[in-house]
């Protein structure tokens, strides 16, 4: 039998910056995709900028269009911001940002909101960043529930952080913290970085994965890179995963033509789709 | 003529996951005396930072003996873009470069790095182009009164639709016409495009190169050694010209953000040693 079905894949506007928003959600419908997942990142969202009437505005354009928001994920590896900074000021301001991201997805009917654990300094132990990282995702998880919506949390590759890079530094994280609004999700790029599977993912968290970034390897299209497409969809079907696989693209080779990358994962996506249901039918 | 030093100034952007005083003290271990000042968090948060945070970084800079080239504000990364058609974004780009200038001034940084903006890809670009010219024009004027050079920088392809090879930025450069609006060569962006320094050097012509990011590539931002680069072709360009700036070490890579100080070293020891009267 297989249950997962194209209507589980979700676009993403993030390697749309060079086009207006509008473009990418024209896109998405020319593209046959209901679903989408926000990236709230200039210049199509940025929050310390928005207002209330350009929330309003952004909504109207997703619904009018009949597409479904799925999760919101604000721009939080590029900009100064980091929940685990060591610096007060810049921790209260980063604060601040994630809060005020927070209120914004309310406001635009997300029911996710993706967050990374941010780092501390790579020469310093972790352990105080872990900390400030800890209280800051409890914070945030507590505000979620009031809003109903569900805070995921997806590691970072060693590069990117010294706080959750792996699997069990994740489990580690949810099991301090503790709240109903916190959950997993998988983003295949730092998987793979940690020579970790979906398997492993599934034996651990069972239906606390709650949300999959779904790209090919260094976030290119799929097709691009070398991940094992046909292998994954297989193991995503088998653990009868539900949830949605964003196309978190965001390789910058695909900037200057952003429809092609999304138009090449959804013919691959298909093609194997189609195959897998061909094998299990 | 006696030939001149040319100064290796490594930036502070490979150390962007350490403290800034981890950087500052590699630097000086490496044997620098000059830096390329990269501004973003959480080494100088430029949007941020307070007059007194300014004070406090040049006192550390004047106690470890470095002086700073060149103020690289962050603006790849940051939300920020000079020519957006978005008056909000916009106009808090202008206020950040604008701050970015005064913080140049008061860490007396005689350079900073500016880039052009881009304009949306499914649009032409005249119309950010404009945006580009009349803001870079209006920075260039305070830039002046502060003494201050400025150093536009062509962006890749995919991060630009204006500024982005040498012969738009010497477009740019002579629709400002203002002498304190230079060029920026950085070698790798360069070399992407298959332009060399020769290539700016011939169409800008060396006064105009207000500062030199010498770095490995093409693409990316590589340690010497990690690329493909004719280093010492570079020089012997660059020395024929007359350039007697700053040599900017702008690195960063992913690879290279765990460990950065054997990267560091390894780059400034073969610029340092090409560097040699032979």
């Amino acid at each position: 039998m297989t249950h997962l079905a194209m209507s589980q894949i979700a676009g993403m506007n993030e390697h749309y910056r060079l086009y207006p928003l509008d473009y990418f959600l024209d896109d998405m419908v020319r593209l046959e995709l209901e679903a989408i997942e926000l990236w709230a990142g200039a210049p199509h969202l940025y929050i310390e900028d928005a207002t209330a009437a350009d929330l309003r505005r952004i909504r109207a354009g997703i619904e009018s269009r009949g597409l479904k928001l799925i999760c919101y994920t604000p721009e939080q590896c590029q900009y100064p911001f980091n929940i685990a900074a060591k610096e007060p000021e810049l921790r209260a301001r980063s604060l601040a940002y994630f809060f005020r991201s927070l209120q914004a997805a309310s406001e635009l009917g997300a029911p996710m909101f993706q967050t990374v654990p941010g780092w501390g300094y790579f020469d310093e132990p972790a352990g105080e960043a872990w900390e400030r990282t800890r209280d800051a995702l409890a914070a945030l998880a507590k505000e979620a529930g009031k809003h109903g919506i569900v805070i995921t949390l997806e590691p970072l590759e060693r590069r990117g952080t010294n706080i959750v890079t792996d699997l069990p530094a994740l489990k580690r994280m949810l099991d301090d913290i503790r709240s109903p609004h916190l959950k997993v999700i998988i983003d295949t790029c730092p998987m793979a970085a940690a020579g970790e599977t979906f398997d492993d993912y599934f034996k651990a968290f069972g239906d606390d994965v709650r949300h999959i970034h779904f790209v090919d390897s260094l976030h290119k299209a799929w097709g691009d890179g070398d991940f094992p497409l046909a292998d994954w969809l297989e193991k995503l079907n088998r653990h009868r995963y539900r949830g949605y696989l964003t196309l978190e693209i965001c390789a910058r080779a695909t900037f200057t033509e952003p429809t092609e990358a999304v138009r090449r994962s959804l013919s691959l996506l298909r093609s194997e789709l189609a195959k897998l249901k061909g094998v299990t039918a | 003529m006696r030939e001149r030093v040319l100064a290796v100034a490594p930036s502070n952007v490979l150390y962007k996951f350490h403290s800034l005083d981890s950087f500052l003290a590699e630097a000086v271990r490496c044997g620098c005396g000059t830096i390329e000042l990269w501004g973003g968090a959480p080494h100088l948060d430029i949007e941020a930072a307070t007059p007194a945070d300014l004070k406090e970084l040049r006192r550390r800079l004047a106690e470890l003996e470095l002086r700073v080239c060149c103020l690289t504000p962050e603006t790849g990364l940051y939300p920020v873009n000079i020519a957006s058609n978005d008056p909000v974004l916009r106009q808090r780009s202008e206020i950040y470069a604008m701050k970015s200038l005064e913080a140049a001034a008061e860490l007396q940084a005689p350079i900073m790095q500016v880039t052009s903006g881009t304009g949306y890809y499914d649009r032409p670009a005249e119309e950010a182009w404009r945006r580009s010219a009349d803001f870079l024009s209006r920075l260039s004027h305070r830039a002046d009164k502060l003494g201050i050079r400025l150093a536009l920088e062509a962006l890749p392809v995919h991060e630009s639709n204006l500024v982005r090879d040498a012969a738009s930025l010497r477009r740019m450069l002579d629709e400002v016409g203002q002498p304190s609006l230079g060029a920026l060569l950085d070698t790798s962006t360069a070399a992407a495009l298959s332009e060399s320094p020769d290539d700016y050097i011939r169409l800008l012509g060396a006064e105009r190169i207000a500062h030199i990011q010498l770095v490995d590539g093409p693409g990316g931002h590589l340690a010497w050694g990690d690329g493909t680069l004719p280093l010492a072709d570079y020089l012997a360009s660059i020395r024929a010209a007359g350039y007697a700036g700053s040599l900017g070490l702008e690195l960063f890579d992913h690879k290279y953000y765990v460990d950065p100080a054997p990267v560091l070293r390894r780059a400034a020891g073969a610029l340092s040693e090409a560097l040699q009267p032979a």
